[in-house]
C-alpha cells in the first residue's frame, strides 16, 4: 500500500491493481492532478475488500471517495470484488470504475450488469493514459454530486 | 470316343439269345470285341474247345481264322465266310454302331459238306488227338447247306443289324444321358461357382465395410486432434498476445514517462533513442493487438443472423466518416441483398476493405463502388476502387497474415487487415479473392450464404 497525502481536505482514490507498474502510472497521472488526492493501492481483490471493510491493518484507512478496479486480479477476481461491493448496502454507493486492458464485449457487459459506474479501456499511449486518469477525476471527483458518506 | 460292345448292350441277354439261338440251330456263336477278345460264346463244339483250341498249333490256326474273319468285315462287307486251317466253315457278321465297327458276329464249327474222315484222322495223328474221341466229336459238328448257310446269315446280319440299332439307341441315350450329366454337372459347377462368388462378394463388401470403417474412424480422430489443436492454438494466440501486452505497456509508458518528466535534463541523441523504444513498443502493441482480433475472429464469433447488406454496409461507412471527408471519398453502392453473418465481423470486411480502398488511393479522389450478384445460394459482394492496384503475382500473399506490399513509411499498417477478411469470410463459409490492374483500380469479391 502507499498513499500519497495532499492535506486535509483530500480526496480518497483506492486503486486495486496487482500491476505495480500500473499502479504506479496511476500514482504519476494523479500527481500531476490539481486536485488534493489521496491514492490508496491494494494488490489483490482480498486486500481490497479488508481495506473497504477496514479489516486487520486497515482498521484506520478513510472509506474511499472513488475505486479503481481493475478485473483480473489474483486472489478474488475483480467481478467478485465488484459484486461484493454493489450488494453491500455500506460501500454499494461509492462510484467503481473498471479500469482494465481488456476490450472484450462480455467483460464489458458483464461489469455494468454487477452494477458497475463505468468501464475504460487502458489506453496503450502514456499521453492518453494521464487523459483518462484526469478525466476520471474530473468527473467523479469535480463534476459528480455524491452523497456524502464520511459520517457511516 | 469309340464304345467297347459291353458299354452299348446287355452281354447277359446277348449271351441268353446266342445260346437259345445255337439250342434252335445247332449252330455255335461268338461274339468278339475288334480286338479279338470273346464277348459271348454258345454250343461251341467240342472240336474247337476240346481239341483245336486245345493243342497250341491248331489254336494258331483258330486265331488265324478269327483275324481273317474279322479284318475282312473291316471293308463294310456284310458277311465273310471261311473255311478255316482245322477245316471247318466260319461266317462273321460284323457290328457296326454309329460307323463305328465295335465287334463281330461269328457264327461257325459247321462243315459245309461230308467231311473228309481221312483228313481228319491226320489231323489227329498230327496233333497227337484222340483219333476216337476226335473223330466222334467231328460227327457232331452239323453239315450246312451254302442255302443252309445263306438264309442263317441273313437271320444273321439282320440280328446284327438289330443289336446295333439298339446298340445305337442306346449309345444315344448313354450320350444324352452323359450330356444331360455334364449339363447338371455344369449347372452344379456354375451354380457352386455362383455361390463362392456371392460368398467371395460377401467377403469383399464386409472387408471394404471394415475398411471404411476403419479410416472412418482415423479420419474421425485426425479431425479431433485437429480441432483440439486448433482450438489450443487459437487459446495459445489469444492468451499470448492477451499476456504480452502487459509487459509492453510498461516499457511503453515508463519511456514515455521518462521522457515526459526529464526531457530537459535529455540530449537529442537519448530523446532519439527513447522515441525508437517507444515506437518500438507501441508497433508491437499494434501486432499484438491485431494478433489478438486476428484469433478472436474464430474464438469470440457471434452466431449468424440474416442482414440487411446495405445496413451494415452503412455502419462501416459511418465507423470511417472522418477519413472518408477527409479525403474527398465518393462511395456508392447497389441495393445489397440480405445474407447469414456475424454483423460486427461482415461490417469490420466491409470497413476493412474501404479502408484500404482510401489508403491505397491513386492520384484522383477515391472513388469506391459496392455492388452485388446472387448467384443460386451465395450472395457475391463487390467493393471496387479506382486505387493504385496490385500486381497479379500478390494476389495470394495479400490475404496472408502480417503480409506487406509496401514499406510502414509510404503505407502505415501492420498486414492484418486482408487477413482478418479472409478469416472472417471463411468462417462465413465464403470465399474472398481480388482482382485488379496495376493503375487502374482494385475490385475485392467476396461471398456469403442468403
Amino acid at each position: 500500500m502507499s498513499s500519497v497525502n495532499s492535506g486535509s481536505e483530500a480526496i480518497e482514490i483506492l486503486l486495486v491493481e496487482d500491476n505495480l507498474g500500473d499502479a504506479r502510472l496511476a500514482v504519476e497521472a494523479l500527481k500531476e492532478s490539481k486536485l488534493k488526492n489521496n491514492m490508496h493501492v491494494v494488490n489483490d481483490g482480498e486486500e481490497a475488500m479488508d481495506f473497504l471493510y477496514k479489516k486487520g491493518k486497515y482498521s484506520n484507512v478513510p472509506t474511499p471517495d472513488l475505486i479503481l478496479l481493475d478485473l483480473n486480479l489474483p486472489k478474488k477476481d475483480g467481478r467478485e470484488v465488484l459484486d461484493e461491493i454493489k450488494t453491500s448496502d455500506i460501500l454499494k454507493r461509492i462510484p467503481v470504475v473498471i479500469l482494465t486492458i481488456s476490450k472484450a464485449e462480455e467483460d464489458i457487459l458483464q461489469a455494468y450488469n454487477l452494477h458497475a459506474n463505468c468501464f475504460i479501456t487502458k489506453p496503450l499511449d502514456l499521453d492518453q493514459f494521464m487523459k483518462v486518469v484526469k478525466s476520471i477525476e474530473d468527473f467523479w471527483l469535480t463534476i459528480v454530486k455524491l452523497p456524502h458518506h464520511k459520517e457511516n | 470316343m469309340k464304345k467297347h460292345i459291353s458299354e452299348i448292350t446287355d452281354i447277359n441277354r446277348l449271351q441268353i439269345l446266342m445260346e437259345k439261338f445255337t439250342y434252335a440251330t445247332g449252330i455255335s456263336t461268338a461274339i468278339l470285341d475288334v480286338d479279338g477278345n470273346i464277348q459271348v460264346v454258345s454250343g461251341w463244339q467240342d472240336i474247337c474247345t476240346k481239341f483245336h483250341r486245345i493243342n497250341p498249333e491248331t489254336c494258331k490256326n483258330c486265331l488265324a481264322s478269327d483275324t481273317n474273319l474279322a479284318n475282312n468285315l473291316i471293308d463294310g462287307k456284310k458277311y465273310n465266310v471261311y473255311n478255316c486251317l482245322n477245316g471247318l466253315v466260319d461266317v462273321a457278321v460284323p457290328i457296326i454302331i454309329n460307323r463305328e465297327h465295335i465287334a463281330n458276329l461269328f457264327v461257325g464249327q459247321f462243315l459245309s459238306q461230308e467231311p473228309d474222315l481221312d483228313y481228319f484222322r491226320k489231323q489227329a495223328t498230327k496233333y497227337g488227338f484222340d483219333e476216337q474221341e476226335y473223330l466222334a466229336a467231328l460227327s457232331k459238328v452239323p453239315i450246312l447247306s451254302d442255302q443252309e448257310v445263306k438264309s442263317k446269315m441273313v437271320f444273321l446280319s439282320e440280328l446284327a443289324e438289330l443289336i446295333c440299332d439298339i446298340g445305337i439307341n442306346k449309345l444315344e441315350l448313354i450320350e444324352l444321358a452323359s450330356n444331360f450329366e455334364k449339363e447338371v454337372e455344369l449347372r452344379t459347377k456354375d451354380y457352386h461357382d455362383a455361390q463362392i462368388a456371392t460368398l467371395n462378394m460377401m467377403q469383399d463388401v464386409e472387408n471394404a465395410r471394415k475398411e471404411i470403417e476403419a479410416s472412418n474412424k482415423n479420419l474421425e480422430k485426425a479431425m479431433l486432434n485437429l480441432e483440439r489443436s486448433n482450438r489450443e492454438l487459437e487459446q495459445f494466440a489469444y492468451v499470448a498476445s492477451h499476456d504480452l501486452q502487459e509487459p509492453l505497456r510498461m516499457i511503453s509508458s515508463y519511456t514515455q514517462l521518462l521522457e515526459r518528466r526529464y526531457k530537459d535534463k535529455l540530449d537529442n541523441d537519448a530523446k532519439d533513442f527513447m522515441h525508437f523504444a517507444v515506437d518500438g513498443a507501441i508497433r508491437m502493441q499494434r501486432l499484438i493487438n491485431d494478433l489478438l482480433e486476428f484469433s478472436r475472429v474464430t474464438t469470440r464469433g457471434k452466431p449468424f443472423t440474416k442482414l440487411d447488406l446495405s445496413t451494415v454496409l452503412g455502419f462501416s461507412i459511418s465507423n470511417l466518416q472522418n477519413k472518408i471527408e477527409e479525403t474527398n471519398t465518393l462511395i456508392t453502392n447497389d441495393e445489397l441483398p440480405f445474407a447469414l453473418g456475424d454483423e460486427i465481423q461482415i461490417s469490420r470486411v466491409f470497413q476493412n476493405l474501404i479502408a484500404n480502398a482510401i489508403k491505397f488511393k491513386g492520384a484522383e479522389a477515391p472513388r469506391i463502388h459496392i455492388s452485388s450478384q446472387q448467384e443460386g445460394d451465395k450472395v457475391v459482394i463487390s467493393v471496387k476502387d479506382n486505387g493504385i492496384g496490385i500486381e497479379q503475382k500478390y494476389f495470394d500473399r495479400i490475404f496472408t497474415i502480417f503480409q506487406r506490399l509496401h514499406s510502414k513509411e509510404e503505407y502505415p499498417g501492420t498486414g492484418i487487415g486482408l487477413a482478418i477478411c479472409k478469416r472472417i469470410i471463411e468462417r462465413h463459409d465464403g470465399k474472398i479473392w481480388v482482382e485488379s490492374e496495376l493503375g487502374v483500380g482494385t475490385t475485392f469479391i467476396f461471398t456469403l450464404n442468403k
